[in-house]
């Protein structure tokens, strides 16, 4: 078990392209910490560099208190697991947990009890014998980590584990890693796009984008705090409805012009509006689909916030509907209640929870109050 | 065979090897000879004996084109291999690949028709049977999955590069021949890339085969004299990151943290330097080649050994 430091880490290739620039983070130990953000913001590259398959151009990397920049991949203590695993079709189970340590030319009774070991861990004690064509695709994952796990690192570098599976296996094997984290109790790093996966799964987050880290925070405050425009974006599914707003100070109050409405922002948010010189300056406004409703309670104890508009889509997800229309040209969604009577063409009252109103600044992305 | 043939063949062995045999008689294709003959020749040559009818040699002398079609043909009748199945040269790069080559053997073990065989130290080539019709996936797929068990089995780098499906046996020289250009492109140009496809190579692909002259002489009529661009590494940065962004500048600005009207200056900067605008497509076109083109001959000049010196 270990913990991480990378500071000022930096990944130029030859050509000059910059793929992760000036990372700086702090892995405490046994924590589960999950890089995402979309296809080639840098996180497996970072993961590479973490596991010593790609050198680190500039910038420090310890593994415990140990300087490994330079140490080889082997000799870090770590293990990963890839997306594109293989397992060996002619061997069985045992033998595919215990081939890199045969390769490593670990004394056989070691390796017999550390595969024992890792079969009682990953329940596959009685699929030893069998071959991978006899197993399911749960049991063959569990195999591929398996051959992780024999090695006992001292952590866990995991590069999109999931990605070739079914979206069904998908969320069953999510509740088993995260059953193997509290089981092993290793710092597991954990690389992925889904967004999903990263907040059912982590400890803490980091999103990425264009090789910089956008925030580092638990799911929940990404969730609830964004930092900035993109996190907000990626974050949530359907994603953070963003509309265009003008800023007007009345006395203590913000408003936010939209739609040929003004919303009233409470103190709090108010007071970020009026410290920030916002007045007269178009900002972006988002709220996530949730806050947005449709139900005539909400409706009537909101006025300041009611819009009307013309229902586009009509999605029925079963637990819940996502009514797509636009606001002033831009496209919205309500995630609402089921038995809603909201159907395409119809003319519908929607109003925000003002108090879940995020704002950004138009021009830096940057948060100025959620 | 008659007496001075049998003579003739046993004096060239002498010859190189310091044995001294002679022949003293000819009975059909046996010879009977006399003398003696260094313990390590003779083991030299039984290897060579052993080995001569093997897959590994068959395929070596195919992708090495030691083996006329004819020859090709020929073995592949007596080794039992068909002709006419699709196959491609998958070449794995790797620091120890004696050991990459049993964790290669054991992911397509249930696979009878697929070779595998060391072909230097450091590099191994995987003789891939292909089915079914979307090849090139199958093909990316095998690759990706290489990489992924040796990094995690032998917690090493790896670089696996594949040509293009060939037809039949011959035409599997092709596919080697694309396979080490994909390595070499890879290498050259995309550090970055683990898995390298022949097909998928683009513009570097294309910079590789010009001749070295025209390249010296395109960077000449570019650069001026010195033949390549004084670029610092910020500079690199901020052309790259103009280059992947379209010739945007507002969202260049906003990637590099810089106020629009910075990086305008920089571009103008720039222009000052080289004489080339990158607002506009020809310029910045000009520029990615320059820039590419420098970068092969830099490798050229560091890889004395390399197939084009």
């Amino acid at each position: 078990m270990a913990s991480l430091s990378l500071k000022n880490v930096c990944k130029v290739y030859p050509n000059g392209f910059e793929a992760v620039k000036n990372f700086n983070l702090e892995i405490a130990d046994q924590e589960f910490i999950i890089f995402v953000g979309p296809s080639g913001c840098g996180k497996s590259t970072t993961l590479r560099m973490i596991a010593g398959l790609e050198d680190i151009s500039s910038g420090e990397l310890r593994i415990g208190d140990r300087l490994v920049n330079d140490v080889e991949p082997k000799d870090r203590d770590i293990a990963m697991v890839f997306q594109n695993y293989a397992l060996y079709p002619h061997m069985t189970v045992y033998d595919n947990m215990a081939f890199g340590l045969k390769l490593r030319k670990v004394p056989s009774d070691e390796i017999d009890k550390m595969v024992k070991e890792a079969a009682k861990i990953l329940d596959l004690v009685p699929y030893l014998e069998r071959k991978p064509k006899a197993l399911s695709g749960g049991q063959r994952q569990r195999v591929a980590m398996g051959r992780a796990i024999v090695r006992n690192p001292k952590v866990f570098l995991m590069d999109e584990p999931l990605s070739n599976l079914d979206a069904k296996l998908r969320v069953q094997m999510r509740i088993e890693i995260a059953k193997l984290h509290q089981r092993l109790g290793t710092t597991i790093i954990y690389v992925t796009h889904d967004q999903t996966e990263a907040m059912t799964l982590g400890t803490r987050i980091v999103v990425m984008k264009d090789g910089v880290i956008q925030q580092v925070d638990t799911p929940q405050n990404l969730y609830d705090r964004p930092q900035n425009l993109f996190v907000a974006g990626f974050m949530g599914s359907p994603q953070m409805n963003f509309l265009d707003a003008v800023v007007e100070i009345q006395g203590e109050t913000a408003y936010l012009k939209v739609a040929n409405k003004a919303i009233p922002l409470s103190p709090e948010k108010s007071k970020k509006l009026i410290d920030g010189g916002y007045d007269g300056k178009t900002v972006t406004f988002g709220i996530r689909p949730e806050d947005v409703y449709d139900s005539e309670m909400m409706v009537e104890a909101s006025p300041t916030s009611v819009f009307e508009s013309t229902i586009r889509v009509y999605e029925l997800l079963g637990a819940e509907v996502f009514l797509y229309f636009d606001l002033d040209e831009f496209p919205m969604t309500a995630r609402v209640d089921p038995r809603t009577q909201a159907r395409p063409g119809d003319v519908v009252k929607f109003a925000f929870d003002t108090e879940k109103i995020h704002v950004f600044d138009k021009e830096t992305e940057q948060i100025i109050t959620n | 065979m008659k007496k001075s043939e049998a003579q003739k063949a046993l004096e060239n062995l002498n010859k190189y090897t310091g044995a001294e045999l002679k022949v003293t008689g000819v009975k059909g294709q046996m010879l009977s000879v006399d003398g003696t003959i260094p313990v390590e020749v003779l083991e030299a040559l039984l290897d060579r004996v052993k080995n001569s009818g093997s897959r590994d040699n068959f395929y070596k002398g195919i992708l090495s084109g030691e083996l006329s079609e004819s020859e090709i043909r020929r073995y592949a009748e007596k080794l039992g291999i068909d002709n006419d199945v699709r196959r491609s040269v998958i070449l794995i790069e790797q620091g120890s690949a004696s050991l990459s080559i049993e964790v290669v053997r054991q992911i397509f073990s249930d696979e009878d028709e697929n070779d595998i065989m060391l072909i230097n130290d450091d590099t191994i080539a995987l003789i891939r049977t292909v089915t079914g019709k979307k090849e090139s996936e199958q093909l990316r797929n095998d690759a990706e999955k290489i990489v992924s068990t040796i990094n995690t089995e032998l917690m090493e780098k790896a670089r696996v590069a594949y040509g293009r499906c060939a037809a039949s046996l011959p035409a599997l020289r092709e596919s080697y021949t694309e396979a080490r250009t994909a390595m070499e492109v890879a290498e050259i140009f995309y550090d970055e890339m683990s898995v390298a496809s022949f097909a998928e190579l683009g513009i570097g692909r294309l910079i590789r085969e010009l001749p070295i002259s025209l390249c010296e002489l395109f960077l000449e009529e570019v650069c001026g004299e010195k033949k390549r661009f004084k670029l610092g590494e910020e500079e690199l940065q901020m052309i790259n990151k103009f280059f992947e962004e379209s010739l945007n500048i507002s969202e260049t600005a906003r990637d590099l943290y810089l106020h629009r009207n910075t990086l305008v200056y920089h571009l103008e900067k720039l222009e000052k330097k080289t004489g080339l605008d990158i607002r506009n497509f020809d310029d910045a076109l000009t520029l990615k080649i320059t820039l590419m083109v420098g970068q092969y001959l830099d490798y050229i000049e560091s890889h004395p050994g390399s197939r084009r010196n």
